[in-house]
C-alpha cells in the first residue's frame, strides 16, 4: 500500500492530463449531439418562411404563435393531451410489459435447467434475426383477422415477446447474477417467483433501466405500427399527429412542424432523466456487496 | 463440496419453473408473430404478387424455388447480379463504415466513464447528452441532416466555401460515397451513445470487488481493462455485436427517408436489403413471393454473420469467473 | 433503501400494466364477439358492435359509422360544405386522415381484405398516380349503385370521368369535385425586368416550345447575371412531360412502352442541368418552397391547387405589396398538361350506399354548392356551369395574380384535358423514371444505359408485364 510521494505525484499529473484529454473529447461529442436539438429549438422559434429560407441558429420570436397555431389546429379535432395521454398508454404499458417479461424470461433459460432450455434460448436467438418487415403485412391482416384493428391491444401486448431485451438480460444475468444467492433464498424458503421479484429484479436495475428507456423511446416513435392500426384519430399517438401536421405537404407550415417535434421528445427527456440516475448511479448499485 | 451437491439437486427439483418463466414469451409470441412468420416463409414458396392492371393478387400458389432463383440470378444468367445482392451489398458497405467505429468509441467511453480512478466529474451530463441523438426519430433526424448538406445553399456548403475548402457548392446526394458517408454517420451517431449506455451498464454489472482488488494491488488501467473489464464484459459485448448486426442488416429509416426519391439515390448505390424488400412488398407489383424469398436471404446473411460472432466471443460460463479471478490474481502478483 | 424504492416502483408498474392489460383484455373480448355477430347479422346489430367497441361515450350515441379515409384534411375541409347542405350527416361521418400518402395506399389495401373490420372503409379517397388501381378493380363501387345518375355528371369536365371509369366494363367508380389543369405561373417584375415581357401573351410566346423554353432559360440567366433561374428543380418539367405521352406507360395488352415524350423528357432535364438554367432544387424541399419569397426562381410549372397552396403560401406575404404577392401571372407553357387531384369513391362493402351517393352528389355534383365551395376556397372545382358563374361574375380576377382572371386562364385548359396516357403504374414507373434520369442529367449515364436500366427497374417491379 506503501506509494512514494514522488510516484504519487507523477501520478496525479498524469490523471490530471488524462482528465483533461476525456473531458475534450467527451464536451466534442456532447457538442456534435446537441446540434440538431438547437436546430429544432431554434426552428420551433422561427416563422414558416424564414426556416425555409435560411439555416440559422440564432432564436427568433415566433414560438408562442407556431405553438397557438399547433393548438387551435388540433383542438378543432383532438386536443394535443389526448395524443400525449394516448402515446403514454402504449409506450408505458409496452416499456414495463417488455422489460418485466424479457427480464422473466432471461431468468428461466439462465437458472433453470430444464428439457429444451438450450433450444428455447436458441429459438429466442433466432427470431430476433428475423426480419419483421414482411411477415408485418401478416401481422396486420391477422389482428384485423380476430378483430384487434385499431385497437391498442396489438401495440402493447406483443412487446412481452422482445427478443433482444431478453438477450440483453440473459447476458447481464451471467456476469451480475451468481445462483449461490438463488440458492441462498431458496435456503431461506423463499419461493421462486418470489425469489425472482426481491432478489433478481433488484439486482438487475442497472440493465432494467437501460433496457426501459431503450423501449420506451422505441415504442413512442413508433410511426409506421399505429399508422398501419389505428383508424380514430381520437385514438392516434403523437408521431401519427406529427405526421398529419406534415402530410399537409402543399401548404406546410415548418414552424409548427418543428413545435410539434419539440414536443413530442419533451416526454422522452423526462423518462430519460428520471432513468438515467440508475445508469449514472455508479458501481454501488450493480453486483453484489462483499 | 456438500453446496455444489445440494444445488445439482435443487436444479432438478426446480426445472419445471423454467418452464413458467419463459412461458409468457412464448404463449404472446405464438399468438402474435408465429403465424405472420410461418405464412410468409411459405410465402417465399409460392408466386404471389398483385396484377397491377386491374388490381387483381395473383396466387399464392406454390412455385418451388422460383422465386429464390430471381433473387439470386440476374437476368443476364449471372449469379448474384441481382437487385437483392446489389442492395445487401450496400448494407453490409454502410453498416461496417458506422458499426466498427461505434463499437469502439462506445467502449472507450464505457470503459472513461466507470473508470474510478480518471473520474469525470461531468460525465452524467456527458452519457445523458452522448446518447440524446437516439431519442429523435429517423424522420426527423433525415430532415435535419437533408437540409445541413442541402444543395446548394445548405450550411455544409456554405461552411466549406466560406473555409476557403471547395469554391462551388457541391451536391452530396450525387454522389454515392458521399452520400453512403452521411447516411453511416448517422446511424454512428445516432447509436454509439446507446451502445455505450449498454456497455456501461455491463461494466457496472461487474462485481466491483474484482476492480477494488486489482487496484489495491497496484494494477494499471489497461491491465485492469485487458484481464477484468473485457473478459467479463464479453456476454454484454457480445450482445452489442450481434445486436448491432441485426440492427445493420436490417437498416431501413435513415438510407429511407434521407435520399429524396426513397429508392436508393443515387442509382441505387444507398438501397438497403429492408429497403428493397419493402419496394417489392408494399410497391408495384406487392410482389410477396419475392419479397419473402428476400427476407429469407437476409435471415439467412444475419444468422451467418451473428454466428461469426458468437463463435469469435465464444466463451464458457463456468470458467469465466474463474479466469477472472486468476487474472485479478496474476495482476496482483505481477505488482509484488 | 433505494433497492425497496425501486421496486416498490416496478411492482406499481406491474400493477398498473396488469389493470392496463386487464382493463383492454375484457374490452376485446366483449369486442370480438360483437364484431363476429355484426358481420352476419344486419345493420341494426352494427349500433351494439360500436357501443361496445368505441370507448367514449359520446360516440357510442352516434350510432354506426360511416369511415371515409383520406391523407390530409384537405377532404375534410371540403365535406363541411357537404355537411352544411344535409344537416345531422356530420354525426355519422368517421374521418380517417392517415397523413402520409404512402402509409396511405399500404392502410386502405389491407383494410379492403378486411371486410369485416369495425374501420372497414366506407368511402376512400384517391390521387390521380394510383386511383387506377382502385377503379379498375372490384374494390370500388360503379357510383350508379349509389345512385348518382348520368345527369349528375353533365357538369363535370370530361377528362374526370374518364380517369375513374373502371376500363373493363366502362362503370364510373369515383367522382372528383375539383379539376386540375396546369399552367405555368411566373414573376411578372423579373419578367419583365430581365426578359422585357409584359404580358402572359408575351411569356407565352417565349415558352411555347420546349426549345423556346430552355432559349429563354439561358437569356434570363445571363441578363440576371445568374441572379434568377427560370425554374427552382429540373424537376419541375416532369408533369408537364407525362401528360404528353402519346400512350399510357402500361398498355392493356401489358406492354411496356418507352414513350418518345419521355426521351424528350430526359434530354431536357438534361439541357437543364447541364446548362446551369435551374437553382438545381428538389421539388418540395425547404429551399424549393422558399422560392416564391424570393427573386431567386422566376416560375414554377403548377395546376390550380397550386396556385393558392404552393405559390401563395410560400410567397411571403398575404395582401398586396407584401412578399411577391400580387407579383404572379400565369400562360400556359410549352404544352397543356394536368396535374393531380383527388377523387372520391365508394368500397365494395359501403355499409351505406344512399350515404355515400348523398356525399358524391353535394360534394361534386352540385351546381350551388360547389360555387360556394369554389368561391370561399378558390378551389377550381369540377363544375362548369359553377365556374362560369363565377367567370362572369368577376371573381375570377385575383390580386395575386395581379389581377388577372385564373379562371379564364384554366377554363379553356379544363376542357381540353386529355388523359389517355394515365395507367395504374404512373406513380410508381415514374418514380422508377426519376432515379434513372438523375444518372442521365449528371452525365453518369448515357441516354441508352440509362432506358436500358430504367427498363430492368420496371421489369423488376412487374413481373406481368412485358418489356421488350
Amino acid at each position: 500500500m506503501a506509494v512514494n510521494k514522488e510516484q504519487e505525484g507523477g501520478l496525479h499529473a498524469r490523471i490530471l492530463g488524462a482528465q483533461i484529454f476525456r473531458n475534450a473529447i467527451c464536451i466534442f461529442l456532447c457538442f456534435l449531439s446537441l446540434i440538431p436539438f438547437w436546430i429544432m429549438i431554434v426552428n420551433a422559434t422561427r416563422d414558416s418562411v424564414a426556416i425555409q429560407s435560411q439555416f440559422s441558429l440564432i432564436p427568433s420570436t415566433y414560438f408562442f404563435s407556431n405553438l397557438q397555431k399547433l393548438l387551435y389546429q388540433c383542438n378543432a379535432n383532438v386536443p394535443l393531451w389526448q395524443y400525449m395521454v394516448n402515446s403514454l398508454i402504449i409506450s408505458v404499458g409496452s416499456t414495463v410489459l417488455a422489460v418485466y417479461f424479457s427480464t422473466m424470461t432471461a431468468y428461466g433459460v439462465t437458472v433453470y435447467k430444464f428439457k429444451g432450455s438450450t433450444f428455447a434460448w436458441a429459438f429466442i436467438m433466432a427470431i430476433m434475426m428475423i426480419p419483421t418487415q414482411v411477415s408485418s403485412i401478416g401481422f396486420f391482416r391477422f389482428m384485423y383477422g380476430i378483430g384487434l384493428g385499431n385497437n391498442y391491444l396489438p401495440l402493447i401486448i406483443p412487446a412481452i415477446a422482445s427478443p433482444a431485451t431478453v438477450f440483453f438480460m440473459r447476458q447481464y444475468m451471467q456476469s451480475a447474477l451468481s445462483l449461490e444467492i438463488v440458492d441462498a433464498a431458496r435456503i431461506d424458503g423463499s419461493g421462486e417467483f418470489r425469489t425472482f421479484n426481491t432478489i433478481a429484479v433488484p439486482l438487475m436495475k442497472p440493465a432494467i433501466a437501460t433496457q426501459c428507456i431503450f423501449a420506451f423511446i422505441g415504442s413512442w416513435n413508433n410511426f409506421y405500427t399505429p399508422s398501419m392500426l389505428l383508424s380514430s384519430q381520437k385514438k392516434y399517438t403523437l408521431p401519427m399527429f406529427v405526421q398529419l401536421m406534415r402530410g399537409e405537404r402543399f401548404r406546410s407550415d415548418y414552424g409548427i412542424i418543428y413545435v410539434g417535434l419539440v414536443l413530442t421528445i419533451l416526454p422522452i427527456f423526462i423518462v430519460y432523466f428520471l432513468l438515467s440516475k440508475y445508469i449514472i448511479a455508479g458501481v454501488a448499485l450493480g453486483g453484489v456487496k462483499e | 463440496m456438500a453446496k455444489s451437491n445440494s444445488k445439482k439437486r435443487k436444479t432438478v427439483e426446480y426445472g419445471r419453473y423454467g418452464y413458467y418463466f419463459i412461458a409468457p414469451f412464448f404463449i404472446v409470441f405464438a399468438i402474435f408473430q408465429l403465424w405472420p412468420l410461418i405464412y410468409t416463409i411459405g410465402l417465399a414458396f409460392c408466386e404471389n404478387y398483385t396484377d397491377t392492371m386491374f388490381n387483381v393478387e395473383v396466387g399464392p400458389t406454390f412455385n418451388g424455388i422460383e422465386n429464390f432463383k430471381t433473387v439470386f440470378v440476374g437476368s443476364d444468367g449471372a449469379l448474384f447480379n441481382t437487385y437483392t445482392f446489389q442492395s445487401l451489398w450496400n448494407t453490409i458497405i454502410m453498416w461496417m463504415m458506422n458499426f466498427l467505429p461505434q463499437i469502439l468509441l462506445a467502449l472507450l467511453l464505457a470503459v472513461w466513464f466507470t473508470d474510478t480512478r480518471v473520474k469525470l466529474k461531468a460525465q452524467g451530463a456527458y452519457k445523458i447528452l452522448t446518447f440524446m441523438p437516439n431519442i429523435i426519430t429517423a424522420a426527423t433526424i433525415s430532415v435535419l441532416f437533408y437540409s445541413l448538406f442541402n444543395f446548394p445553399n445548405g450550411p455544409i456548403n456554405q461552411a466549406l466555401i466560406a473555409m476557403g475548402i471547395i469554391k462551388d457548392p457541391y451536391n452530396f446526394f450525387l454522389s454515392k460515397w458521399a452520400t453512403r458517408g452521411i447516411i453511416s454517420f448517422i446511424n454512428f451517431w445516432m447509436w454509439y451513445g446507446n451502445t455505450m449506455i449498454v456497455l456501461t451498464a455491463g461494466i457496472l454489472g461487474i462485481s466491483p470487488s474484482l476492480f477494488e482488488a486489482a487496484r489495491v494491488d497496484g494494477a494499471t488501467s489497461w491491465q485492469i481493462f485487458k484481464s477484468i473489464t473485457l473478459p467479463m464484459l464479453r456476454p454484454i459485448l457480445l450482445f452489442s455485436l450481434v445486436n448491432s448486426a441485426i440492427g445493420g442488416m436490417q437498416m431501413f429509416d435513415i438510407p429511407k427517408l434521407l435520399t429524396t426519391s426513397g429508392l436508393g439515390d443515387p442509382n441505387y448505390t444507398t438501397r438497403t436489403i429492408t429497403m428493397y424488400m419493402r419496394e417489392l412488398a408494399f410497391t408495384g407489383a406487392r410482389q410477396m413471393g419475392k419479397a419473402s424469398a428476400v427476407s429469407v436471404v437476409l435471415f439467412a446473411v444475419t444468422l451467418f454473420f451473428s454466428l461469426i460472432l458468437f463463435y469469435i466471443m465464444r466463451d464458457k460460463d463456468a470458467i469465466k469467473e474463474k479466469k477472472a479471478i486468476k487474472a485479478a490474481q496474476k495482476a496482483r502478483k505481477e505488482v509484488k | 433503501m433505494k433497492k425497496k424504492l425501486l421496486s416498490a416502483l416496478l411492482s406499481t408498474a406491474m400493477v398498473a400494466s396488469l389493470l392496463v392489460g386487464c382493463g383492454s383484455d375484457s374490452a376485446s373480448t366483449t369486442e370480438a364477439p360483437a364484431d363476429d355477430a355484426a358481420a352476419e347479422t344486419t345493420e341494426e346489430a352494427a349500433p351494439a358492435d360500436d357501443a361496445a367497441a368505441e370507448e367514449s361515450t359520446d360516440a357510442a350515441a352516434s350510432g354506426d359509422k360511416f369511415y371515409i379515409y383520406s391523407w390530409n384534411t384537405e377532404l375534410q375541409e371540403r365535406l363541411k360544405y357537404v355537411f352544411e347542405a344535409n344537416p345531422g350527416m356530420e354525426e355519422r361521418i368517421e374521418y380517417v386522415n392517415v397523413g402520409d400518402s404512402n402509409v396511405y395506399q399500404e392502410k386502405i389495401d389491407q383494410l379492403l381484405q378486411t371486410p369485416d373490420a369495425e374501420d372497414y372503409p366506407d368511402m376512400i379517397a384517391f390521387e390521380a398516380g394510383y386511383i387506377m388501381k382502385y377503379t379498375n378493380s372490384d374494390y370500388t363501387l360503379p357510383v350508379t349503385d349509389c345512385g348518382v345518375t348520368d345527369a349528375d355528371l353533365a357538369e363535370m369536365y370530361p377528362y374526370t370521368i374518364t380517369i375513374a371509369t373502371d376500363q373493363r366494363d366502362g362503370s364510373l367508380k369515383g367522382v372528383s369535385w375539383q379539376s386540375c389543369p396546369g399552367a405555368f405561373m411566373y414573376r411578372t417584375d423579373l419578367a419583365e425586368k430581365y426578359l422585357g415581357v409584359t404580358s402572359p401573351e408575351e411569356m407565352q410566346a417565349k415558352i411555347s416550345t420546349w426549345d423556346d423554353f430552355l432559349a429563354t432559360a439561358k437569356e434570363l440567366k445571363e441578363a440576371s447575371g445568374d441572379a434568377t433561374r427560370i425554374l427552382s428543380s429540373n424537376g419541375d418539367v416532369s408533369n408537364v412531360f407525362y401528360s404528353n405521352k402519346s400512350e399510357p406507360w402500361v398498355t392493356s395488352d401489358g406492354v411496356f412502352h418507352m414513350d418518345d415524350a419521355m426521351v424528350e423528357y430526359m434530354e431536357v432535364s438534361k439541357a437543364l442541368e447541364q446548362d446551369d438554367l435551374t437553382q438545381k432544387t428538389t421539388t418540395w424541399t425547404e429551399e424549393w418552397n422558399a422560392g416564391p419569397s424570393t427573386d431567386s426562381v422566376l416560375g414554377y410549372f403548377g395546376c390550380t391547387w397550386f396556385l393558392h397552396w404552393t405559390i401563395k403560401s410560400n410567397c411571403g406575404g398575404e395582401k398586396v405589396g407584401e412578399g411577391t404577392y400580387g407579383l404572379w401571372n400565369m400562360c400556359q407553357g410549352p404544352a397543356p398538361y394536368y396535374w393531380g387531384g383527388t377523387w372520391l369513391g365508394a368500397t365494395a362493402g359501403c355499409s351505406d350506399t344512399a350515404l355515400a351517393g348523398q356525399i358524391m352528389k353535394s360534394l361534386c355534383c352540385d351546381t350551388e354548392i360547389m360555387t360556394k365551395m369554389s368561391e370561399e376556397t378558390l378551389d377550381y372545382v369540377n363544375n362548369k356551369t359553377a365556374m362560369k358563374t363565377l367567370s362572369d361574375a368577376g371573381k375570377g380576377a385575383y390580386d395575386f395574380l395581379g389581377g388577372q382572371d385564373f379562371i379564364a386562364v384554366f377554363s379553356p385548359l379544363a376542357e381540353d384535358i386529355d388523359v389517355s396516357w394515365m395507367s395504374a403504374y404512373d406513380l410508381n414507373i415514374n418514380n422508377l423514371l426519376g432515379v434513372q434520369i438523375a444518372e442521365y442529367q449528371s452525365g453518369n449515364k448515357d441516354l441508352d444505359t440509362a432506358i436500358a436500366d430504367f427498363k430492368q427497374a420496371v421489369k423488376d417491379a412487374y413481373p406481368s408485364v412485358t418489356v421488350e
